[in-house]
């Protein structure tokens, strides 16, 4: 395996003038990922409030009737 | 009277067959997805873009292959995946292939979107243009349109068994574009060069610069595998609220 290819931090960064192109690939894969694991997330809390709400609107005695 | 006798296999295909099974053994499988796909994805992209050799031609900006190329495969592959679906639930009517038909487009959709993007920005310093109608950029901003498609398709009819239906056979025909992507670089004259990782021969590129790609690309599938469970069984409770084990499910968590 070869070793770290860049002398420093900011070599690493810079890659030769083409480190804007590749951070960037970087950094809009992670948004990707993360907005995929955020909306999953959202979307499942969503859901398990809405589905206690009707659970309890069906509850015997429960708020059957919206009361203004 | 003797019970008939039942393979494992036919076992295993009732089983799949019911959604509540389904959700109660998948929840530690999210945990082991999800933990293995962001390992090897820190892993495969911290050694494909400080320690694989850069390439000779491209320098530094062929590392963005680390990303693009994990992410075009499983644009295909989550495509193959659902067209499988829609055989499986328009042939067998087999509930859960309609619940995975749904619950995989949204990533889908990302994995076309993000090898496109990539794709651009991996162009601009290598081809000289963020976009050009080469043939297999053209079909995968088909496929980009396909999965759009399937999710609006899913959204616009409100009954669910007609919704389904419809869009397992828009996944079924749009399966036709895949050998498309696939053979685009042997069928036409483009930009992209033919694939790294064949069945049948030895990769083009040393193992230093293929190893980090071989991880990454397990790590996409780990974090689909993770992604799919997660709106898989999200769907599984949403569609079958109604039912008991589904109340006492909430109920438990709700305590919890």
């Amino acid at each position: 395996m070869s070793g770290f290819q860049f002398d420093s931090l900011s070599a690493w960064l810079n890659m030769d003038g083409h480190g804007g192109y590749v951070w960037f690939c970087v950094l809009i894969a992670v948004v990707f990922f993360v907005g995929n694991v955020f909306a999953l997330r959202l979307a499942q809390r969503r859901f398990l409030r809405e589905a206690a709400a009707r659970a309890r609107r069906a509850e015997p005695g429960g708020n059957a009737v919206e009361t203004p | 009277m003797a019970a008939q006798p039942q393979s494992a296999l036919t076992r295993l295909w009732h089983r799949l067959g019911s959604p509540r099974w389904f959700h109660d053994i998948t929840g530690p499988w999210m945990t082991a997805f999800g933990v293995a796909g962001v390992l090897l994805l820190l892993t495969g992209t911290l050694w494909g873009l400080g320690f694989a050799p850069p390439d000779y031609q491209q320098g530094n900006s062929f590392r963005i292959i680390y990303l693009h190329v994990p992410a075009a495969i499983l644009s295909q592959s989550v495509y193959l995946f659902l067209g499988t679906s829609g055989v499986l639930f328009l042939v067998w009517r087999m509930k859960l292939a309609d619940v995975a038909l749904e619950a995989a487009v949204p990533f889908g959709m990302s994995m076309a979107a993000l090898a496109l993007i990539t794709g651009g920005v991996w162009g601009k310093p290598t081809w000289g243009a963020w976009w050009v109608w080469d043939a297999r950029t053209t079909s995968t901003l088909v496929l980009f349109f396909l999965y759009f498609g399937l999710y609006a398709l899913r959204q616009s009819i409100p009954r669910a068994e007609a919704a389904g239906r419809a869009c397992a056979v828009l996944a079924i025909v749009g399966v036709i574009n895949i050998p498309i992507i696939k053979y685009s670089v042997d069928w036409w004259l483009t930009l992209h060069q033919t694939s790294t990782f064949k069945l049948t021969e030895r990769p083009a590129m040393p193992a230093a610069m293929w190893g980090p790609l071989l991880v990454n690309v397990l790590g996409f599938y780990a974090l689909f595998g993770y992604l799919l469970l997660g709106r898989m069984r999200l769907l599984i409770l949403r569609r079958e609220e109604r039912t008991r084990w589904v109340q006492e499910h909430l109920q438990a968590r709700a305590v919890a």
